[in-house]
């Protein structure tokens, strides 16, 4: 049977780290890859990692084709640390790597938020390839690319973003700087339509168009905070070609 | 300039250390001046103690009502100012309080606060007319019990000063938004101690009201763009109350 290798980057994570190890323990391999954390999660991986590698960060591509190096089995899957495989995952990942279809395999990752599970608010991503020829790329939105055709599984992979409303709302505006000033840097102006129209759309888009008011006041405060965001993203731009504030995310 | 007059500069503060030698300076026409301090950081009560006229009290925040209420309490002088520390006491406006004062007409006197919003002087929007009462007898008014916007609760006469009072509360939109945030968490503590329970139409329609509201009925479009972000953010944080109220209900942060 192919081999698997789970890869996991980690920075601080000793909080959540225990409990996605202990999700991936049936894999012939664990690597950790971590970015000199300064709390324990070194001593939590190493109970469980196969390798513990420690690298100073400087992009999540560099950073997870350092791992990739690595790592010896036939299959590699990528997992965070505060992502969790469930069961029927599990199975479904072995039962697939004994007669794979495809070169690579993309994960569902539905939005958990408000203690539930937004199934309307959902990404599929590739996160289990064959390693040979597999690299990531990109510096900002790090994709993964793999040989061969990409295929589908039908399990869900647990994920726990949801830290709190403050916390989410601050990552959006803290976001909101970083593409404010990508904008900024095109040129780009914030016109009436930006801030107006943009916003409104985004709102619709996530609330109506992909159902998110099927699941309840969380799908309705994703759609709002994310039209939030949105809003916010032209509001810096507006200050920045104002001059009035300075980009303090970057 | 006159000597200082019987009225006592009440203020409360928390890591004000930039504005509090102006804060003073401005005040230079009362005789005394009490600070009730919520322990600030930095070192806002070692710069206010250097002023002979000023006395310093550290008190652990509960609301701003009780933090206000304190000071007056700790107060010599039956008249008192309050002003806070992002609000500008221009030299006419201290003037007119000096002649309110050797001649009062009324036991609590209004002034006019000037919003600027992104380096803009808002004029519509609902916030042009600011009124509050920042001079006042002490024997006939006390802060309200509200958690949050407590206002002061006069028992006599009131007037309007003329000179307006320049309100310095933008510092940068992340600051103010993160207000609004505050505030928005404070008023779901309030509304769910009078045990209100949130439904579609406060997460739906009150947002979309307050922006109507702000923008169109009070003008706001007349402010311009600012008009539009102010309307905007405030719309954005009726919603974020009842978000927050909501999850009150069901336990999770």
């Amino acid at each position: 049977m192919a081999k698997l290798t789970v890869i996991i980057p980690t920075f601080n994570e000793e909080a959540y780290l225990e409990d996605a190890l202990f999700s991936v323990r049936f894999a012939d391999e664990i690597i950790v890859i971590d970015s000199f954390s300064s709390d324990n999660t070194p001593e939590i991986a190493k109970k469980y990692a196969s390798k513990f590698l420690q690298r100073a960060f400087d992009n999540f591509s560099n950073q997870k084709n350092y791992a990739l190096k690595e790592a010896t089995g036939d299959w590699v899957l990528f997992v965070d640390a505060d992502e969790r495989l469930t069961h029927s995952l599990e199975i479904e990942i072995k039962e697939t790597l004994q007669n794979p279809k495809h070169g690579g395999y993309k994960i569902n990752f539905p939005h958990f938020y408000m203690n539930r599970f937004l199934y309307h608010h959902s990404d599929d991503v590739l996160r289990l390839v064959k390693r040979e020829g597999a690299q990531f790329s990109g510096s900002v939105h790090e994709k993964l690319i793999c040989q061969g055709s990409v295929g589908k599984l039908k399990n869900k992979m647990l994920h726990f973003t949801y830290k709190g409303l403050e916390n989410y709302i601050k990552k959006k505006e803290s976001y909101a700087w970083f593409q404010a000033q990508q904008l900024f840097d095109k040129g780009k102006k914030a016109t009436w339509f930006h801030l107006f129209f943009k916003p409104t759309y985004r709102f619709f888009r996530s609330y109506i168009l992909k159902g998110g008011f099927r699941d309840g006041v969380p799908g309705m405060t994703v759609a709002a905070v994310n039209a939030y965001g949105v809003f916010e993203r032209y509001v810096k731009l507006r200050l920045l070609w104002q001059g009035l504030e300075e980009n303090k995310k970057s | 300039m006159e000597k200082p007059v019987n009225i006592t500069g009440i203020a409360i503060t928390l890591n004000e250390a930039h504005n509090i030698e102006s804060y003073i300076k401005s005040l230079w026409f009362v005789d005394e001046i009490v600070i009730v301090d919520s322990f600030s950081s930095d070192n806002t009560v070692a710069l206010a103690e250097r002023h002979e006229k000023v006395t310093v009290y550290q008190r652990v925040f509960d609301n701003f009502s009780a933090q206000k209420n304190f000071a007056i309490s700790k107060a010599t002088n039956d008249w008192i100012t309050f002003f806070d520390l992002d609000e500008e006491v221009t030299p006419s406006l201290a003037n007119e309080i000096l002649e309110k004062f050797k001649n009062p007409t009324a036991i609590g006197y209004f002034v006019k606060r000037d919003f600027y919003f992104m380096g803009k002087r808002i004029k519509y929007s609902g916030l042009q007319n600011d009124f509050i009462i920042r001079f006042f007898n002490k024997n006939y008014c006390r802060y309200n019990t509200k958690l949050v916007h407590e206002t002061l609760e006069a028992d006599g006469k009131t007037e309007k000063l003329k000179n307006s009072l320049p309100h310095h509360t933008y510092k940068s939109f992340d600051d103010y938004t993160g207000k609004m945030h505050q505030y928005s968490a404070l008023q779901a503590q309030m509304l769910y101690k009078k045990g209100k329970k949130p439904n579609y139409y406060h997460f739906l329609f009150r947002p979309f009201y307050r922006f109507w509201n702000q923008f169109i009925f009070r003008l706001g479009i007349l402010d311009g763009k600012e008009g539009f972000i102010l309307a905007y953010v405030s719309a954005f944080s009726v919603f974020k109350r009842y978000v927050n109220l909501w999850l009150l209900y069901r336990k999770i942060d």
